[in-house]
């Protein structure tokens, strides 16, 4: 098996050794345009590094875009110029300017790299409850990942909290509740430490009346690891209250009825490199692709999140 | 099979209710009440304690004085300082980190070797001298975090995992490798032959009865735990964060063949209570 990986940051290095450690025959090419660092990793890994792609006529059974979003949507034409078998991209696919629909190839298998659609309690959300019963949902996503202000594109519009933390929560809001239409009510953001949003915080409506709000932060100090939450409310005002580690239940009298914690819904992978999710992603990704945001629905996150950050500009 | 406090509490750390968790990070938010917690936990019995080499670890170690009697394992680096730094800046930025924070006498021996052959394994001594306090006693045992020994095993670099234990048992200390992956590892480890790399070597893991993250899963690593090994055994999450009945999960893990076992709690009566059914008959 061939893959190609586009450049070779966090992710990349992250897909790179979980999907090593998962098949043992797998051929490696790395496009990693930093000099510096394509140099070091070239004596330290066992693949082929390449400055960029202009050499790679042939295509790959597997491509993953691991590079910058501004640089996402120029990655996958070339791949499908070059008739790569299937992609993977990291999201948010090109960032939240990034709403052309032209983009979707429906012929061919193109995933973005949404991972908490493997977190063990969102799983089990989605088999456990309606879309057609929720009446609201609360999405949040808090850490400290900025302790002072980023440099280059980190500090510009393919970044913020709404591109890099936010577009997770919205994706599991969409794919929980099935909804990809939504009307913005209203929006505060704030820049703290970097150019760009900080914290965002919205309401939001579905076309089918689902009553969404937004909590976004970066900056907040207190927070150890990042953690989302969703909180969701039924019909028959039962709510669920889900983050990374358990799934509360409580009745339509706020009693705690039941508690569901990752330790009771025990998951088992081959290969574990910073959480089970992860692992499971570039398991699926070999293999059917199933669960996975296709390109269709990671394009109605972008949307959603340009409806947000453009809100004020258009209600002036 | 030695006991020892681990730190989770200490930094806001469960598994199981990340509320819970930040409560516990506030009762211990100064060096103060940990290194307390530490000295009261060592009194009730325990063979020894771990602790991570974050802000607030590295001081406790720099700053105070232990039983001497008892074990200290300190854990390298903290994760999460690296994670970030990396996210604001990118990866080349733990190379600058390291090499601005590199003595004069590595800057000479290590940065150059580093320069001309670009070799991980010649940042590992500098890295060490970095993270390891100057405090800490002769004879403790330093750990890789499992974020980096399962990276490094995941890009197929399980020869810089060899080097760190040299490095370490050459710095006066004892080795050991946390890692989620124990089995894998095993197989890296099969080829140290060194006696004086492998006789104090500790290689810690999950394992509780509920079998939460213990990868691949629990019958696999139950085996593993019973083959012949030149190197001991550390069992950490074992109680699961509380996911499982402690008396069960106790009994369970006193029953396997390990040389180690590591948990810890906010409530020095939970230690006490855990210690005792740990080192009970029954």
């Amino acid at each position: 098996m061939r893959i190609l990986i586009y450049g070779f940051g966090r992710m990349g290095i992250t897909h790179f050794a979980i999907l090593k450690a998962l098949n043992q025959n797998i051929k490696f090419t790395i496009v990693e345009p930093n000099f510096i660092l394509r140099n070091l990793l070239s004596k330290n890994i066992n693949a082929n590094f390449q400055k960029d792609d202009s050499q790679l006529d042939t295509s790959f059974d597997l491509t993953l875009i691991t590079t910058p979003p501004f640089i996402h949507v120029e990655l996958l034409k070339r791949c499908i110029a070059r008739g790569d078998d299937k992609i993977f991209i990291e999201k948010p696919f090109g960032g939240f300017s990034n709403i052309q629909t032209e983009y979707i190839y429906e012929n061919k298998q193109i995933y973005i790299g949404y991972v908490y659609r493997f977190n063990p309690c969102v799983e089990w959300i989605k088999s456990n409850i309606h879309p057609k019963d929720i009446v609201s949902i609360k999405g949040q996503f808090l850490s400290n990942t900025l302790t002072k202000k980023p440099e280059g594109w980190r500090n510009g519009k393919f970044s913020g909290v709404l591109n890099e933390m936010g577009s997770h929560v919205i994706d599991l809001i969409q794919y929980i509740t099935n909804e990809h239409e939504f009307n913005v009510l209203s929006v505060s953001k704030e820049s703290v430490i970097s150019d760009n949003d900080d914290i965002v915080k919205a309401e939001l409506i579905t076309n089918n009346d689902i009553s969404v709000l937004l909590d976004f932060n970066w900056v907040k100090k207190e927070i150890r690891k990042p953690i989302f939450g969703l909180e969701i409310i039924m019909k028959d005002g039962v709510c669920y209250v889900i983050d990374q580690q358990q799934i509360k239940i409580y009745d339509d009298k706020e009693n705690l009825v039941n508690k569901i914690s990752v330790t009771n819904i025990n998951e088992t992978v081959p290969f574990y490199l910073r959480g089970v999710d992860f692992t499971k992603q570039m398991d699926t990704l070999l293999k059917s692709g199933e669960k996975m945001t296709t390109i269709k629905e990671s394009l109605a996150v972008n949307k959603l999140m340009n409806q947000i950050y453009n809100y004020e500009n258009n209600t002036r | 099979m030695k006991i020892i406090l681990g730190d989770n509490q200490f930094f806001g750390v469960n598994h199981f209710d990340l509320s819970k968790g930040q409560k516990t990070k506030e009762i211990f938010n100064s060096t103060d009440k940990i290194a307390n917690f530490i000295n009261d936990s060592l009194e009730l019995g325990l063979d020894g304690f771990m602790i991570n080499s974050n802000d607030f670890g590295f001081k406790v170690l720099d700053k105070y004085q232990f039983d001497t009697s008892k074990e200290i394992h300190y854990s390298i680096p903290y994760p999460h300082k690296y994670a970030a730094m990396v996210n604001e800046n990118g990866l080349l930025s733990l190379g600058k980190h390291v090499f601005k924070h590199m003595s004069l006498f590595n800057i000479i021996t290590q940065g150059i070797k580093f320069l001309f052959t670009r070799n991980f394994k010649h940042i590992i001594r500098p890295i060490l001298e970095i993270e390891i306090p100057k405090n800490l006693k002769k004879g403790s045992y330093v750990y890789l975090q499992n974020i980096v020994t399962d990276l490094l095993i995941g890009i197929g670099r399980e020869d810089l995992l060899i080097a760190f234990i040299k490095e370490v048992v050459n710095k006066g200390f004892k080795p050991g490798i946390i890692t989620l992956n124990p089995i894998v590892l095993d197989k890296s480890l099969n080829s140290l032959n060194d006696i004086l790399l492998t006789e104090n070597l500790v290689v810690c893991f999950n394992i509780n009865k509920g079998g939460f993250n213990v990868f691949p899963e629990k019958n696999e690593v139950e085996k593993f735990i019973d083959k012949d090994k030149n190197y001991k055994l550390m069992g950490m999450s074992i109680l699961s964060s509380g996911g499982a009945e402690i008396f069960e999960s106790l009994n369970y893990i006193k029953a396997l063949d390990l040389d180690y076992v590591v948990f810890g709690s906010s409530k020095l009566s939970n230690i006490k209570s855990n210690l005792d059914l740990l080192i009970s008959e029954t």
